[in-house]
């Protein structure tokens, strides 16, 4: 690949920017004032109105949920806005960082606070016990407090509790929007989870209003919740398993509403999201020195999947031109490419070059067993609407390696 | 992190001065406005190639902030906030579309007008690439952010900016190519 002359492309961007600035024809100041005082006009109609759009609107989602019907439209883009009160998620507002400003807690509004994901994670929170009834055994998960670390940091096996998601729904008909935190602990290889409901505790902190369902490793190993299409949070519950499972997972969905007996809905509930990325490496030998490696993921689940991460990480006598910089296998995987998602069948590609340094230079270790390329795909959970379940974790992994004979 | 409900007067509620508290406030975010929605709208535009969309969009982000203008205000980068925004809805907007816009290409030929420009050739370059390479060079060359800032926006790391960069460059540059030869010809 080639890459273009620096100043060029400042200079043909900022024509064209000045140009575009030109053409565009924004709205005077004066409109955004009126639609934003019309907003705050409706807002409590709406919230009157809201019981009745939330069993009157998502009709195709009622039909999906209860007629098993698989055409998987996207539940964030077609419910959301009827089934919770929030006018954006917190990614929409601008994240989760400093700037955002958790919905609820402006001034004058007479509802429930309700968290976003960067409001938890920090904060301290009283939880239910993860070993009910265990004593000291709850002391390698604390619980009283826990204090929330973020899901997408390391250390797994540290013991300490984890946001894994957070989503808003309503929990029975005609009920308040609630905010469902999905919390994990692993004190080892196993994840322990538990579904509550969070809300703000009228004193600057946050407190569990509904627990929902406890996680548990040997016989209901919730993995990950989502809203449900009308009324209630799914619980997504893959058949026990451990760390060194090998193949598909089969998992059971199941609808939570308060005061109503745990409900399956596995056949008919919307499956966007649950899918199986499978990794493959290819390399090919380029005849002067350098290998190419092909990386293909492909969807091969039933349903689109979310968007998702491609990692990797390689042996210090790899040099891979389009990702300098690769950590030691031993180290870390690094995040070099995010995709959106894939659908059903859907792969994506990408090659890269590998230039490996003379074989008198590798370590001991590469010249005895090989030097690795490894990638991985990884799916973040706690940032999508529906479910993010990749049922075939063994296939989620990929490599090449070179070996004395290739380079010598 | 803890929440606090944001139900204490301001300074100087209640005297004369603080009813033009408001007043001062819908001017200021007016100024703010007039000096942000038209480079905003320029690089929504540049991402979604549809002008009335992106002022649609920019507009929604702009409404945001003016509701919670009281919070925005205070932030160190205002319009770091709103541009935000903006690409959020963006980048959920061509989501949704390109679901209808792929099940469109299925039914029927599509007819598309020769360049006639280099705007027009950049534009078009640029509808042609990969949705997060569009995002960055627009968000580096338009919005002059650096990598570090990109990365923020985007909650990504710096590194995976780069590479976006490096790919998106290369891949405008080989369409501008193209489009060059087959005018020549």
């Amino acid at each position: 690949m080639s890459t273009p002359d620096e100043n060029l492309f400042e200079e043909a961007f900022a024509e064209f920017a000045h140009t575009a600035e030109l053409m565009v024809d924004p709205v005077d100041s004066a409109v955004i004032h009126g639609r934003v005082r019309r907003r705050r006009a409706t807002k409590g109609a709406l919230a009157a109105a809201l019981a009745a759009l939330i069993v009157a609107v998502p009709a195709a989602w009622w039909l999906q949920e209860s007629n098993g019907d698989e055409v998987d439209p996207s539940p964030a883009e077609e419910t959301t806005d009827e089934t919770t009160s929030r006018e954006t998620t917190p990614a929409e507002d601008g994240g989760a960082g400093s700037n955002s400003v958790p919905e609820g807690q402006e001034t004058g509004l007479d509802q429930p606070v309700l968290p976003t994901f960067g409001d938890l994670v920090g904060a301290e929170i009283e939880l239910p016990e993860f070993f009910p009834g265990e004593g000291s055994l709850n002391d390698i998960c604390p619980t009283g407090p826990a204090t929330i670390s973020d899901a997408a940091g390391a250390g797994y096996g540290d013991g300490s509790v984890r946001l894994l998601k957070l989503v808003q729904t309503t929990l029975e008909e005609g009920g308040p929007v609630e905010a469902v935190a999905l919390f994990g602990c692993a004190p080892g290889d196993g994840m322990l989870t538990q579904a509550v409901s969070v809300a703000g505790d009228g004193d600057g902190g946050w407190e569990v209003t509904e627990e929902i369902a406890l996680g548990t490793l040997d016989s209901f190993p919730l993995i990950d919740i989502a809203p449900a299409a009308v009324t209630g949070v799914l619980l997504l519950v893959p058949e026990p398993h451990g760390t060194d499972h090998q193949g598909p997972l089969d998992y059971e969905i199941f609808r939570y509403r308060t005061g109503a007996e745990l409900e399956d809905v596995t056949d008919s509930a919307y499956k966007w999201g649950i899918a199986d990325l499978a990794v493959e490496v290819e390399k090919t030998d380029n005849g002067d020195g350098t290998w190419t490696a092909a990386v293909t993921i492909t969807n091969t689940g039933d349903h689109e999947s979310q968007g998702f991460a491609l990692t990797a990480c390689a042996d210090a006598a790899l040099t891979v031109e389009e990702v300098d910089g690769l950590p030691g296998c031993t180290e870390d995987y690094r995040v070099v490419e995010e995709y959106a998602a894939l659908e059903a069948g859907e792969s994506v590609t990408e090659e890269w070059t590998v230039d490996p340094a003379p074989f008198d230079e590798w370590s001991g270790d590469a010249q005895a067993g090989g030097a690795y390329l490894e990638v991985r795909v990884r799916t973040p959970m706690y940032g999508v609407d529906g479910f993010a379940f990749d049922y075939d974790g063994s296939n989620d992994y990929g490599n090449m390696s070179l070996i004395v004979d290739d380079v010598t | 992190m803890t929440p606090t409900r944001d139900s204490s007067a301001p300074p100087g509620e209640g005297s004369a001065a603080a009813q033009l508290l408001p007043m001062r406030a819908s001017l200021e975010f007016d100024d703010f406005y007039a000096a942000n929605v038209r480079s905003v709208t320029a690089q929504i535009y540049a991402y979604t190639g549809d002008r009335a969309e992106a002022e649609d969009l920019v507009a929604e982000a702009f409404c945001r902030a003016l509701a919670r203008w009281r919070k925005v205000r205070e932030y160190e980068n205002p319009t770091a906030w709103v541009r935000r925004v903006a690409w959020n809805l963006a980048t959920s907007h061509l989501r949704r579309r390109s679901v209808v816009q792929r099940f469109l290409n299925r039914q029927r030929e599509t007819h598309e007008q020769a360049p006639d420009g280099d705007r027009v050739d950049l534009q078009r370059a640029l509808a042609g690439i990969g949705a997060h390479h569009r995002k960055a060079v627009i968000l580096r060359y338009m919005a002059g952010l650096t990598v570090a800032e990109i990365a923020e926006q985007e909650g990504v790391a710096e590194a995976t900016v780069r590479s976006w960069l490096t790919r998106g460059k290369a891949a405008l540059a080989g369409r501008l190519t193209v489009q060059d030869d087959m005018e020549q010809r």
